[in-house]
C-alpha cells in the first residue's frame, strides 16, 4: 500500500480524496460547471467515504455520476429519504453506492459507500449558475472549502446528525489534495478584462472568447476562487428564449438606470466581531466603517451594534447624525477588535429588527460578517419576517464566507449582498452598498410576459437598484413573439420597461430551464412556511405535505438537487462485499485567513478563538487543538494605514475639515502659519469658518490629486464637503465665491 | 418484523426509535450503536439495538454531546449515567427512553424499566394507530 502524503497524522488512516478538477463554461452571465472529485482506496479494507464540500450558492445541481474503475453510474434525483434508503440498502447488501445530499444551498455532502480496496472512483457533479453582477463586470465564484461554522445551542442538540455536525466537517491546516481549474468564456460582446484577486490566472483571449486557467498547476483548496469578467453588452437589456429537453424557458436580463433624490434613513451597522473575523477581516471592517460614518447624510439617524457571543449597541436607540454622535462612533470603531467570541447573529439581528422604528424613516441594516454560522434558515426567516420595515444590506467577508447566509438575508429583506475576498479592498464595495441604502429602488417589480402558458420562477421579484442587473426567469409552454413588460414603483411613482421577446431567436439547451426551476425551488425553500418547518421531526412531518412536497416534485421533474431531494447512484455487484466498510471523513482545509490565522505562518490565541467553534471541527483530521500551537501558524500583521484613511478619519460630521496639525500631516502640507495667514487674509466671512473652508477645499483637492484611483470610496464624503463649502458663507480674498477656495487649494496641493 | 425472534429491520428500528435511517447510520458510524447483526441481506437489528438507540437519543436530547455519551457509556454499564461536573463533582442524570409509537403518541420509559420485546412493542404501536387517530380538526 502506498499512502504517502495521504495519511492522517497519527491515525494510520488515509484520506481517499486525491484531487479535484473543475471545468467551467461561461456563456454571457450563465455558467455550466463540472466538479470532478477523484478518490482512491489505498487501504486494505473497504471504505465508506464522506466529503462535505461547498458549491456556489446559486448552483442548480443537475448532474451526478460516479465512475468506478472506468465504469460509469449515472445518479438520479429522488426524494431525500428515499435516496438515503437506496444508498443504505445497497450498502447493507454489499453493493457500491454514491449519494449527494444538499445540506444548505452552499454546502453538500458526497457519500461513497463500499469502495473496494485499490478501487478508483471519480464523482462528477454538474451544476449551472448565474454569474453575479459586480459593477460593470460579472463575478464567477468557486468556493473550495467549508469554513468552521459557529453552532448556536439549538443547532448542537437533538438527534444526530445535528446542523452542527452536518455543516462542520473535520478541518485540517493542510490537506493532501488540491484543485485544478479551466474555464471557457463566450460573451455577447468584446471581453474587456478578465482578472482574479484571489488566484494568479492565465488568460488567452480573442475578442468575445477566452480561455482561463490557474497560473499554478494546482491550488490549495483553502479559499474561494473569484474571477471577474468585464465585457461589452453585459448591460444590454434582452430576453433570451431557450428550447430544450426540459421544455421552453425565458430569461429577462436588464440593467435599469434611473435617478432619484437620496432619502435620509435610519442606518444600523451590525458588525460581526466573533473570533473568526480576526486579522485582515476586522481591519477592513474598521476602515470601511470610518468611511461610512463620514458618508452618512444630514438628517439620518444611526447606531452600531456589535455581536459575538453576546451583542452590544453603541446607543440605546438610533441617534441623529451629528458631530458628537459621529465622534463617539468613530472612537468605538478605532478600538474595534474580533474579541466577542461566538457568532450569535440571530439574537443580535432580532434585537435590531425588534426596536421601534423611527417614524417616517426607512430602517436599513448594514451587516458585515464572515457568515460562518449553522442556523442560516432561522436568520434568513427572521430577515424575511421583518422585510416590510427593514432592508438588510449584507457583506460576506473573507476567503470562505457563507454565500447562502449573506445572499439569503439580502434576498429575504429586499436588500443586496456583496462579497469581499482577501486581496480585494473592502472600501469601494462598502460605499457602493452604502449608496444603495439611500437611493430609492424599483420596488414591487412585476413582469407581464404578454402571453399565455407562463409559469414565473418566482412569485416575488426583489427590488431592483439603479445600474444593477435584474434576472427574471420563467418556464413557457410555447413561446410567442411579443413584448415583455416590467413594471414597478420608483419613489412612489409607477414606471414601466418594455422588452421584445422573439422565439425565432431561441437557443437550444436546458440551462435557463434548469435555472428557472432552481429559482422556483429557492423561492419555496426560502418561504416562511418551509423555513419555519425546519426543526423537530414532528414539525418537519407536518411540512411534508406542503412546501416540502412541492420542492421535491419540482426537483425530481427537473432532476435537481434540493433540500428535499438527493442524487443517488448504485453500483450493483455480482459479488457483493462481505463485512462492513470503515468510515473515512475527508477533512477540509481551514479557510485561509480564518480568525486571522494564515498558513505558513504562529498563533497562541487560536485555541481561545476556536473554543467558540465545535471542537470536532479540528479533531477528526488528527489535528487536535493542542497540536495547532506547534504548527508554526502566524497572525497576519496589520497593514499600514493609507494616507486616504488618515484624512477621512479627520472629517467632521458636517462634511468639513479643521485646519490643525493632524490635518496638515494627513495631507503632507507644511506651510508656515504665516503662509496660511496670508492665504486667509482678506477672506470674506467668519474667520474661523474661513479656516475650515480652506482646509475642506485642500482635502477635496488632495483627494482629487492623490486618491484618483479610489474615487468611488470618497465621492460621497467629497460631495458632502462641497455641500458644506457652498453653505459656509465664505470666499477667499480673490473672490469667485466658495469655489474660489478650491482654486486656492489646487494651487497649494502638490 | 419477525417478532418471534426479535429481529428488526432498519425501518422498524427507526420507526420504533422515532428517528430517521440517517440517524441510525450516523450512530453506527460514530460507534454509539453496534453494527447490525448478520451479513448481506440477512442483516438485522434486535432489542439491544433499540434499547441502546433510545438511550443515546434521550441523552442527546437532554443536551449531551456525543463525546459525553461515549464517556458515559464507558463509565456506566447499565443504569443511570454519571459524568464529572465542572468542579469535579458528579452530576447525576436520570435517563428516560422515549418511543414514538404512533404519530402524536409517545411512550416514556425510565432507564431501569425493561422494555417489552420488539414484537410486543409493535403490537402496542398498531393498537395506538388504530385507536388513537389524528384529530382532523387540527392539533389543538
Amino acid at each position: 500500500m502506498n499512502a504517502s502524503g495521504l495519511v492522517v497524522r497519527g491515525s494510520g488512516q488515509t484520506i481517499p480524496l486525491e484531487h479535484v478538477h473543475v471545468d467551467a463554461r461561461v456563456v454571457d452571465v450563465c455558467a455550466r460547471v463540472t466538479v470532478r472529485q477523484s478518490y482512491r482506496n489505498r487501504e486494505g479494507v473497504p471504505l465508506e467515504v464522506v466529503y462535505v464540500f461547498p458549491l456556489d450558492e446559486g448552483a442548480a445541481v443537475c448532474g451526478f455520476e460516479a465512475t468506478v474503475d472506468g465504469v460509469r453510474y449515472v445518479g438520479r434525483s429522488v426524494e431525500r429519504d428515499e435516496a438515503f434508503a437506496q444508498y443504505d440498502d445497497a450498502l447493507e447488501a454489499g453493493h457500491g453506492a454514491f449519494l449527494l445530499d444538499e445540506e444548505r444551498a452552499d454546502v453538500f455532502t458526497a457519500s461513497l459507500g463500499n469502495v473496494k480496496p485499490g478501487s478508483a472512483v471519480e464523482l462528477s457533479i454538474t451544476y449551472v449558475t448565474e454569474l453575479a453582477a459586480e459593477g460593470p463586470a460579472a463575478r464567477f465564484t468557486l468556493p473550495t472549502t467549508v469554513s468552521p461554522r459557529y453552532a448556536p445551542g439549538p443547532d448542537q442538540t437533538g438527534v444526530s446528525p445535528t446542523p452542527a455536525e452536518a455543516l462542520n466537517p473535520p478541518t485540517a491546516l493542510d490537506v493532501p489534495y488540491a484543485f485544478t481549474f479551466e474555464m471557457d468564456v463566450a460573451m455577447g460582446g468584446t471581453i474587456r478584462r478578465i482578472q482574479s484577486a484571489t488566484h494568479p490566472i492565465e488568460v488567452d483571449q480573442d475578442g468575445a472568447r477566452a480561455s482561463v486557467r490557474l497560473a499554478q498547476r494546482s491550488a490549495p483548496m483553502d479559499r474561494d476562487l473569484v474571477i471577474l469578467i468585464a465585457a461589452d453588452g453585459l448591460d444590454a437589456p434582452h430576453v433570451t428564449v431557450e428550447r430544450g429537453a426540459k421544455g421552453s424557458a425565458a430569461l429577462v436580463s436588464f440593467v435599469p438606470r434611473f435617478e432619484a433624490a437620496a432619502q435620509p434613513a435610519e442606518v444600523v451597522f451590525l458588525i460581526d466581531r466573533s473570533g473568526s473575523m480576526g486579522g485582515e477581516s476586522i481591519e477592513e471592517v474598521r476602515n470601511a466603517l470610518q468611511l461610512c460614518l463620514r458618508s452618512l447624510t444630514a438628517g439620518s439617524r444611526f447606531n452600531i451594534v456589535s455581536f459575538g457571543t453576546a451583542h452590544a449597541a453603541l446607543f440605546d436607540e438610533s441617534r441623529p447624525y451629528d458631530e458628537a454622535s459621529m465622534q463617539e462612533a468613530a472612537a468605538l470603531v478605532r478600538d474595534m477588535d474580533a474579541d466577542m467570541g461566538g457568532t450569535e447573529l440571530l439574537p443580535a439581528l432580532e434585537w435590531v429588527l425588534g426596536r421601534k422604528a423611527v417614524a417616517g424613516m426607512p430602517r436599513q441594516v448594514l451587516l458585515l460578517t464572515d457568515g460562518e454560522v449553522t442556523n442560516t434558515d432561522e436568520v434568513i426567516n427572521l430577515a424575511r419576517r421583518h422585510a416590510a420595515d427593514a432592508r438588510c444590506f449584507t457583506f460576506g467577508i473573507g476567503a470562505g464566507a457563507s454565500q447562502h447566509l449573506v445572499k439569503g438575508i439580502a434576498r429575504a429583506s429586499g436588500g443586496a449582498a456583496e462579497f469581499i475576498s482577501p486581496g480585494e479592498r473592502i472600501e469601494a464595495k462598502v460605499l457602493r452598498q452604502f449608496a444603495r441604502l439611500f437611493a430609492p429602488a424599483l420596488l414591487d417589480p412585476r413582469v407581464d410576459w404578454g402571453q399565455p402558458g407562463v409559469v414565473a420562477a418566482a412569485d416575488r421579484v426583489p427590488p431592483i437598484f439603479s445600474g444593477e442587473r435584474a434576472s427574471i426567469y420563467a418556464l413557457l409552454d410555447e413561446p410567442r413573439k411579443g413584448s415583455v413588460r416590467l413594471t414597478g414603483t420608483l419613489a412612489g411613482r409607477p414606471v414601466a420597461f418594455d422588452l421584445p421577446i422573439d422565439p425565432a431567436a431561441a437557443v437550444e439547451g436546458d440551462t435557463i430551464a434548469t435555472l428557472a426551476a432552481r429559482a422556483r425551488i429557492r423561492e419555496l425553500e426560502e418561504a416562511g412556511e418551509y423555513l419555519e418547518s425546519r426543526g423537530s421531526l414532528q414539525r418537519r412531518a407536518r411540512a411534508k405535505a406542503k412546501s416540502a412536497s412541492a420542492i421535491a416534485a419540482l426537483a425530481v421533474k427537473y432532476q435537481l438537487a434540493s433540500r428535499e431531494t438527493s442524487f443517488v447512484a448504485v453500483e450493483h455487484r455480482e459479488t457483493p462485499l462481505e463485512g462492513r466498510a470503515e468510515l473515512r471523513r475527508v477533512p477540509v482545509a481551514l479557510t485561509h485567513g480564518w480568525g486571522g490565522v494564515m498558513r505558513e505562518s504562529h498563533v497562541s490565541c487560536l485555541a481561545a478563538r476556536a473554543s467558540a467553534m465545535p471542537s470536532y471541527a479540528y479533531l477528526d483530521a488528527g489535528l487536535a487543538l493542542d497540536a495547532l500551537d506547534s504548527c508554526a501558524l502566524r497572525v497576519e500583521p496589520a497593514r499600514a494605514p493609507r494616507p486616504l484613511d488618515a484624512l477621512v478619519a479627520l472629517q467632521r460630521a458636517d462634511g468639513s475639515w479643521g485646519l490643525d496639525a493632524a490635518f496638515a500631516a494627513a495631507v503632507s502640507l507644511a506651510p508656515s502659519s504665516a503662509a496660511i495667514d496670508e492665504l486667509l487674509r482678506g477672506a470674506v466671512g467668519d474667520p474661523e469658518t474661513a479656516r475650515r473652508a480652506l482646509a475642506t477645499a485642500v482635502a477635496i483637492a488632495w483627494l482629487e490629486r492623490h486618491a484618483g484611483a479610489e474615487r468611488v470610496e470618497w465621492e460621497m464624503l467629497a460631495a458632502k464637503a462641497a455641500q458644506w463649502l457652498s453653505t459656509s458663507r465664505t470666499e477667499p480674498a480673490a473672490g469667485a465665491g466658495w469655489n474660489g477656495w478650491l482654486d486656492v487649494a489646487r494651487r497649494l496641493v502638490r | 418484523m419477525d417478532s418471534g425472534r426479535g429481529r428488526l429491520s432498519i425501518d422498524e428500528l427507526a420507526g420504533l426509535g422515532g428517528v430517521s435511517r440517517r440517524t441510525i447510520r450516523y450512530y453506527v458510524q460514530e460507534r454509539l450503536l453496534p453494527p447490525p447483526l448478520g451479513v448481506g441481506r440477512g442483516r438485522h437489528y434486535d432489542e439491544s439495538h433499540l434499547r441502546r438507540l433510545l438511550d443515546v437519543k434521550a441523552q442527546q436530547e437532554a443536551g449531551w454531546s456525543l463525546d459525553e455519551i461515549r464517556a458515559g457509556r464507558r463509565q456506566a454499564a447499565g443504569g443511570g449515567v454519571e459524568l464529572p461536573g465542572p468542579q469535579g463533582q458528579v452530576l447525576a442524570r436520570s435517563t428516560w427512553r422515549r418511543l414514538e409509537l404512533a404519530p402524536g403518541v409517545e411512550l416514556h420509559v425510565a432507564h431501569d424499566i425493561r422494555l417489552p420485546a420488539p414484537g410486543r412493542l409493535n403490537e402496542i404501536a398498531d393498537w395506538c394507530r388504530a385507536h388513537l387517530p389524528r384529530n382532523p380538526e387540527g392539533e389543538a
